[in-house]
Parts: C-alpha cells; sequence; structure tokens
C-alpha cells in the first residue's frame, strides 16, 4: 500500500496540480458536498447551539479523559467486552494478530476505520498471512487500487468513474463499465461473499459511551453493520478521544455529523455495541474486543491549546471547505489525515520534523473553523504550530535566514532606506525591471517591484497630496 | 508498567483540569430545547406526515394502512409481481402474524424465522431471502428513522441482509425527535439497538447516488392505526 510521507509533500503537490482530472473530480466533490451540507443546515435552527455543546461535551471529555475512559472500561467489561490499551501502532497490531492467531483467522472484513489506516493494519495482517478486506465500496476501490484514502468521508473521490470502470476490469476480471451502479453490484457480490466466510470483523468507533459501556459505529453503505455482527468476533478500534460521557448526548452528534459528513439529516445506519450477542440471540459476535488507541494523543493532550484538535469526530467537513484541499486533494498532504485537521494532526502526531511542511498548506482563511462541528480553532492552531516548526530549526535554512536578515533592516529606518534604493537599483540594471519569482512556486507567484522611490517618499508624498487636495 | 496504566499516567500528566461546564452547558439546551419546540409539530398526524416526508426524500416508501390485513395485501403485491417466494420475518409476534397472512393467500410462501436455524445457518438462509417484514420500535418524525432494538427483533439479519424490507408500526410509536426517542428508550436497550433510516446507499463513485450498497435496495414503511388488530 502506498503511503507517502508528509515530508514529500511539495513532489506531491506538483503532482496533484500538474493532474486536471484529479482537481476537477476533487473540486466537483467538494462542492456537491458544502451545498449538500448548507442544504440540510438551513432546516436546523438551532445549528449554532448544536456546534457550542458538541465543543463543551469535547471539552469536558479531553479535560477529563482518564476518569471517562476508567469509566467506559469498567461497563465494557461488565458487558463482556474486553478492553485492550496500546500505546502505539505497533501494540495495536500486535493485539490484534494476537487475538487472530488465538483463533485460528485467516479472513477478516474491515469497515471503514482512519484509526486502522493510521496503525497501517492492512499491510501488517496481509504481512502476517491474514487477509483483511476493505469492504466500504470507496475503500475497497483504493484498496483494489494500492492508495491510502484521499478524503476522510469519500475515499475514492480522487477517481473518476472511468479509473474505477478500468480498475475493475483490471483487477478482477469483469467487464469494463462507467456504470456506478453496476460497479457497485460487482463489488457488492464479492463482498457479500467474504462477509459470510469472515472469521474477525474489525471496525472503528465513532462515539463510545462511559456510562454504559457501549459504543456506535455509524454508516450509509450496511457493510459496517455485516462487519460486526456476522464474523464471530468483532474487534473494534478507538482512538482515545472518540469517548462521550453518556449514550443519551449522542443526539447532538447524530445531527452535527451526517449534516457535516454528507450533507444527510440522519446516516442511513446507526450501529449500537453493548456486548457479544452470540449467545443471547444466536447471532453476532461471541466475542468482541476494543482497542483504546494512543498513538500520539497523549502528547497532543500535553498542549493546553492544540488539545483541542482532539476535539475532531472525523466529519471532513473542513477539507470541503478548504481551499487549499479543493486544489490538490488529500494525498498531497502524504497522510491518513488530510486537509486542515490534517495539517494539524500531521505534526502533533508525526512530530515537527516529518510534519514540517504540513501547517502551511492552508490560506488561513478560516472557512474549516467556520463549518468544524466541534468549533476547533484550526487557523489559530496552525499558526502555533507553523511558529513551533520555525522554532525548532525544521523551516528551511534560506526561509530562516532571509526573514531574519529582513526583520534587521526592517527595524532601522535608515538602513532600510537605503537597502530600498540598492535594490530598486540592482532591479532595473540586472533584472530590467522584470519581477522575480517566488521560489518554491509556480510561475504566476511573483514578488512585487521594488518602487525606486521606496515606501517612506511614496508615503509623505501621498499625505502631502491628500493636504493638498 | 503495563499500557493501560502507562497511558492513564500520560493523561494525567498532561495536566488536564476539570473544566466545569455545566452552567453553559444548562443555557444552550435550553435554546435548543426552546427552538426544537418551536418547530416540531404537535398532533401525532402532524408527526406522521413529517415522518413520511423524510422518508420519502431518502427513498423510502410509506403507507397507512387500516389494520394488518391491508398490510400484509400491500406485501403480497410485491411480492407476486417481483415474483418473490420466502420472506424472512424478525422475532416480533406482529411480524410472524403478517407472515402467515401472507401465506394464507401465497401457500407456496417460505417463511424464514430466526429461531429456525442455528448461526451459521441463519446468516446464509437471510443472505439468499429476498424480502423481510419487521417490527421497529419507534419513528423519529424528523429524521424519517425507523429505531430497532436487538430485544425487541432477537435478529438483525432481516434488516440487513434482505433486499426489500417492510417495517410494520403502529401509529403510537411515533416519536418526534431522537432527543425524545432517548428519554423514552430504556437504558439497556440502548446499548444493543440499531437505527435505519432509507434502504443502504453509497456515493462513492463520483458522488452518483446508488442505493442498496451492502443492505436492502428497498424500504416499505406500513403504519397501522392499530397493528395489533
Amino acid at each position: 500500500m502506498k503511503s507517502p510521507a508528509p515530508s514529500k509533500t511539495k513532489k506531491l503537490i506538483k503532482e496533484a496540480l500538474g493532474n486536471g482530472a484529479l482537481r476537477s473530480a476533487v473540486f466537483k466533490a467538494t462542492e456537491s458536498s458544502a451545498l449538500s451540507r448548507q442544504k440540510i443546515i438551513d432546516q436546523i435552527p438551532y445549528w449554532e447551539d448544536l456546534r457550542d455543546k458538541a465543543h463543551l461535551i469535547k471539552k469536558d471529555v479531553i479535560e477529563n479523559l482518564s476518569k471517562y475512559l476508567t469509566q467506559f472500561e469498567r461497563n465494557c467489561e461488565l458487558n463482556g467486552i474486553a478492553v485492550h490499551w496500546a500505546s502505539d501502532s505497533a501494540e495495536a497490531q500486535k493485539i490484534i494478530l494476537d487475538i487472530a492467531k488465538q483463533n485460528n483467522v485467516t479472513k477478516v472484513v474491515k469497515s471503514k476505520s482512519l484509526t486502522t489506516e493510521e496503525i497501517h493494519l492492512n499491510d501488517f495482517l496481509k504481512a502476517n498471512d491474514i487477509e483483511s478486506l476493505e469492504t466500504d465500496l470507496g475503500e475497497y476501490i483504493v484498496q483494489l487500487n494500492d492508495q491510502i484514502p484521499s478524503h476522510l468521508i469519500i475515499p475514492a473521490m480522487h477517481l473518476s468513474r472511468k479509473d474505477i470502470g478500468e480498475l475493475f476490469a483490471k483487477k478482477l476480471g469483469v467487464e469494463y463499465t462507467e456504470d456506478p451502479a453496476q460497479l457497485l453490484l460487482t463489488a457488492r457480490k464479492i463482498l457479500r461473499e467474504k462477509f459470510l466466510a469472515a472469521e474477525m470483523g474489525i471496525t472503528g468507533v465513532n462515539f463510545a459511551f462511559a456510562a454504559n459501556g457501549s459504543f456506535c459505529v455509524v454508516e450509509n453503505e450496511a457493510n459496517a453493520h455485516n462487519t460486526l455482527s456476522l464474523p464471530p468476533i468483532h474487534i473494534a478500534v478507538m482512538g482515545l478521544e472518540k469517548i462521550i460521557p453518556d449514550v443519551s448526548m449522542l443526539p447532538y452528534f447524530l445531527k452535527l455529523l451526517p449534516a457535516n459528513a454528507t450533507g444527510q439529516k440522519s446516516s442511513t445506519y446507526v450501529n449500537f455495541i453493548g456486548g457479544p450477542t452470540g449467545s443471547a440471540y444466536g447471532e453476532g459476535p461471541e466475542q468482541i474486543h476494543i482497542i483504546l488507541l494512543d498513538n500520539g494523543r497523549t502528547k497532543i493532550l500535553k498542549d493546553p491549546v492544540l488539545r483541542e484538535s482532539l476535539y475532531c469526530i472525523r466529519c471532513g467537513a473542513c477539507l470541503n471547505a478548504c481551499p487549499v484541499y479543493q486544489q490538490i486533494g488529500g494525498h498531497a498532504y502524504g497522510w491518513v489525515y488530510m486537509g486542515p485537521i490534517g495539517s494539524v494532526l500531521i505534526p502533533q502526531f508525526l512530530g515537527e520534523k516529518e510534519g514540517r511542511l504540513s501547517p502551511f498548506l492552508s490560506s488561513l482563511c478560516g472557512a474549516c473553523t467556520t463549518v468544524c462541528p466541534t468549533k476547533i480553532n484550526l487557523p489559530h492552531h496552525l499558526l502555533t504550530l507553523r511558529s513551533r516548526i520555525v522554532d525548532s530549526g525544521n523551516s528551511k535554512f534560506i526561509e530562516r535566514n532571509a526573514i531574519k536578515i529582513w526583520s534587521k533592516l526592517g527595524s532601522n529606518a535608515k538602513v532600510y532606506r537605503l537597502m530600498s534604493r540598492i535594490a530598486s537599483f540592482f532591479q532595473s540594471k540586472l533584472f530590467f525591471n522584470s519581477p522575480l519569482r517566488v521560489p518554491g512556486y509556480n510561475k504566476e507567484r511573483q514578488f512585487p517591484l521594488i518602487h525606486s522611490e521606496g515606501f517612506r517618499a511614496r508615503f509623505l508624498k501621498m499625505n502631502g497630496d491628500k493636504k493638498n487636495g | 508498567m503495563d499500557s493501560r496504566n502507562s497511558i492513564l499516567k500520560r493523561i494525567q500528566e498532561a495536566g488536564c483540569y476539570s473544566a466545569d461546564t455545566s452552567e453553559h452547558s444548562s443555557t444552550i439546551d435550553l435554546k435548543i430545547s426552546e427552538s426544537i419546540k418551536s418547530i416540531t409539530p404537535e398532533s401525532k398526524k402532524d408527526l406522521w406526515d413529517q415522518f413520511k416526508k423524510e422518508i420519502e426524500l431518502v427513498a423510502g416508501a410509506f403507507y397507512k394502512t387500516e389494520n394488518i390485513n391491508a398490510s400484509a395485501e400491500i406485501i403480497i403485491k410485491f411480492l407476486t409481481d417481483s415474483k418473490i417466494s420466502r420472506v424472512g420475518i424478525s422475532n416480533e409476534e406482529i411480524c410472524l402474524k403478517t407472515a402467515l397472512k401472507i401465506k394464507e393467500i401465497e401457500s407456496g410462501l417460505k417463511i424464514i424465522s430466526p429461531s429456525q436455524f442455528d448461526h451459521a445457518e441463519r446468516k446464509k438462509e437471510y443472505a439468499v431471502t429476498e424480502a423481510a417484514v419487521v417490527n421497529p420500535s419507534f419513528a423519529v418524525a424528523d429524521t424519517g428513522t425507523l429505531v430497532f432494538t436487538l430485544k425487541g427483533a432477537g435478529t438483525s439479519y432481516p434488516h440487513f441482509l434482505c433486499d426489500n424490507i417492510f417495517a410494520l408500526i403502529d401509529e403510537s410509536r411515533i416519536v418526534p425527535n431522537q432527543f425524545e426517542l432517548f428519554r423514552r428508550l430504556r437504558r439497556e436497550e440502548m446499548k444493543e439497538m440499531f437505527f435505519v433510516t432509507g434502504p443502504s446507499r453509497t456515493a462513492d463513485i463520483e458522488k452518483v447516488l446508488v442505493l442498496g450498497a451492502h443492505g436492502p435496495r428497498n424500504l416499505t414503511v406500513l403504519m397501522s392505526e392499530n397493528i395489533a388488530q
């Protein structure tokens, strides 16, 4: 599976900007998602209050995380759910492999889960001779194409129906078609057999409820329900931050999530899991395991301001609203989280060196915060992270020193004036008064021409003109 | 130190504080509940009208019938037109009654009920059954959602593995929204339940909506004034 690194984001952006089909697909999809979202919000007069409420619930959870997690653990165990704690990807992978080995599992079905993408679960299971198949249509497509998702909610947003038709013909040996209904039918037929034969189902968790030790998975396709109800073992992988105090608080989030994610008033299915059902109902899993994954979350928690990024419910609305994401798509960010929330999470999860470019993939227009269901102040966090990246010495050498020189010159009026004149002189003699390109950008991005008179003279002149006028 | 304790230690070391947000939270709750009140229909009839509108928007069908016989007739017509000979049911008594009613007229019909099979057989049987009769515990008006508790249904296979779902529901089982729903549900029921809003769907290919992703293609709600009669 291709998993490009965020440090290679410049190369990835160039590739994305040169791919007209990708840009058009991403732009169309994000635009239509944003329009559908607005249609739903227009019908909910208390939308802003819902956002305020969700913000407060998440704030309470994140500030009291250990209380809610231990309460959740206790209640899960009372419900017969086995709770495992994993500090990092390797530990989570090992827990899953051990459960699989103990139960002689060779066939796994998965429903869409960014947390399992984060721990590279499919590659790991494959390396251990366990078939792990994605069952959400978009995830199935990107898995067949040996890629990672390019959007939190619409994983194959970057592919056209033609691309998918060719992919199915090549990989599945079916006749080429561009008809989405026929393509779905092919996937459904294959996956139905896989659901029935699977020995283990792996899902993520949308919300977990501390007060009663249960959790829920929200979806549209019914693949998540099949994943968690047909195989005899169910493993749910959950980031520590996915907890909320009580199930009665869910209605707030069940209004916010579908409207923001897919422009629906309600998702098609919400599945509640509160323990193994095999013996009580003669169907469903006999074992349920939940893995509470840290993988860097407690590091994020250390910062009293940036910990707000743990309020994210992975709705993807900030991606659809972001003018940068709309141009470059998800793969250019180089990791499983992309868009404005990805730009905030990448340096925090992967470190300032690996994620040094990510917080700069933003125009800071603030559209992301306007749509965020939990009111995460994303532009503020992006600025904080930019500053940290510079302070930690992870910015570019030339950039860092150019700014230092600029700050020295700019803080002394006489030197500044002199340097402006020198620069203006060289500009006219050496570059024939044509503007210089900004390094690292395309040719349309140019520095403005340095005025021969200098700012001070022009300002005084303008002021004089005003007075005379 | 094991992972559990080291994670909890790291959380504690992060220096979180106990944020008391209760007062602000109550003010918001009040605003939300007043706003909801102002847009919620008062009568049961209006709530069902709202439900009908919402479920039709998500490609579901809705019929109001007089009784179980009238509901059975609608199902029979569909089964005959579609040449379907197997109907799956969930555990509620009303589903079995309706299935038997249908069988009185369509004697060749095979009824698949959860108690007939063990787990391995049950999923295979429902996976090849094209229609199902189920009985939701509640209908939520403002989203067109049906609520099923596992305790009531005893199974979720007919709801998810069969292509054409007929949901029989009594007129009294409507709630205006999910806030009210959670007030009406028992704590134990909340652990094992599922919400259904329309047939399964995907828009993963160029955002083109296609129904019948990995679950049902059709969902028909049959509401009766007195389902027990």
